[in-house]
């Protein structure tokens, strides 16, 4: 069995859970929907970003372990999150039934000063771009987000 | 402009869960206020490009603008307070990057125009 607390690989694939909220609809590209850039950003109560190793998971694995709101898994490279400056380390300790839990460490909260939410917001830039859309929860989603979409501007 | 973030922020606050915290009133407030005044200085017979609009859950409000290569980012906090951030993405990384706390409505006004501009 794989050690849950093995340091995490450069080469490594990690995956960030999507809610329904920081997914959006970009209509110049109506097949696919997007990730928003807040969802690089931490919460008050968060000390980091949360992810799943894919080297411990499957999108199927992880989809099963989250929480129903989260529609869509995003990868990044472990690699490129790092020469952001970023720490990516497991966190099993905070997730006993996800063995593939892990964290994107360093984060500055929006919260704080000018300065703080301004490099918060140049990191979930980077982060964002880097990633990319890799699976949804059900096919379901897509329509939902159309509806979602149509609602806002009122169609 | 303010009738979509209004109708959005609705929209967004149906999907807040257990432990989340809603737009307080001031957040509420301070960004219909905001875009309202927007709106009206806004020039006429050009559209204004809309925000994707959540509710992040710490009783603040997040609107995000992405065309072409800009983006703009605007939070209101729960006390009312505005911050708005832009820049240009350049080999994937914020380029050139501008915040402003507590941004006059024609502030935003530049900001969505050099935002329209890359259109």
């Amino acid at each position: 069995m794989q050690d849950p607390d093995a340091p995490i690989a450069c080469a490594e694939i990690i995956l960030r859970g999507a809610k329904r909220k920081f997914l959006g609809w970009n209509p110049a590209c109506p097949s696919q929907p997007t990730v928003l850039y807040q969802a690089f950003t931490l919460r008050q109560d968060e000390s980091y970003l949360s992810v799943d190793r894919l080297s411990r998971s499957t999108c199927e694995a992880s989809f099963a372990r989250w929480p129903a709101n989260l529609l869509a898994a995003a990868s990044l490279h472990v690699g490129r999150v790092r020469d952001l400056g970023l720490r990516v380390e497991p966190r099993t300790q905070d997730a006993p039934d996800d063995p593939a839990h892990a964290g994107i460490v360093g984060l500055p909260s929006a919260h704080a000063s000018e300065g703080e939410f301004e490099r918060a917001k140049v990191l979930a830039i980077a982060l964002c771009e880097m990633s990319r859309l890799l699976a949804l929860r059900g096919p379901e989603v897509l329509s939902k987000l159309r509806r979602d979409y149509d609602q806002r501007a009122g169609q | 402009m303010a009738t979509y973030v209004e109708r959005a922020l609705t929209i967004a606050e149906e999907d807040l869960e257990e432990g989340e915290v809603a737009p307080t009133p001031r957040a509420v407030q301070a960004a219909r206020e905001h875009f309202r005044q927007v709106e009206a200085q806004w020039p006429a017979g050009s559209p204004i490009p809309l925000p994707h609009v959540c509710a992040p859950g710490d009783g603040d409000i997040s609107l995000e603008w992405a065309i072409g290569n800009r983006r703009l980012f605007v939070t209101v906090y729960p006390t009312g307070l505005i911050r708005a951030f832009c820049a240009e993405v350049r080999d994937g990384r914020a380029a050139d990057p501008r915040t402003t706390s507590d941004p006059a409505p024609d502030d935003t006004v530049s900001s969505l125009l050099w935002l329209a501009g890359a259109a």
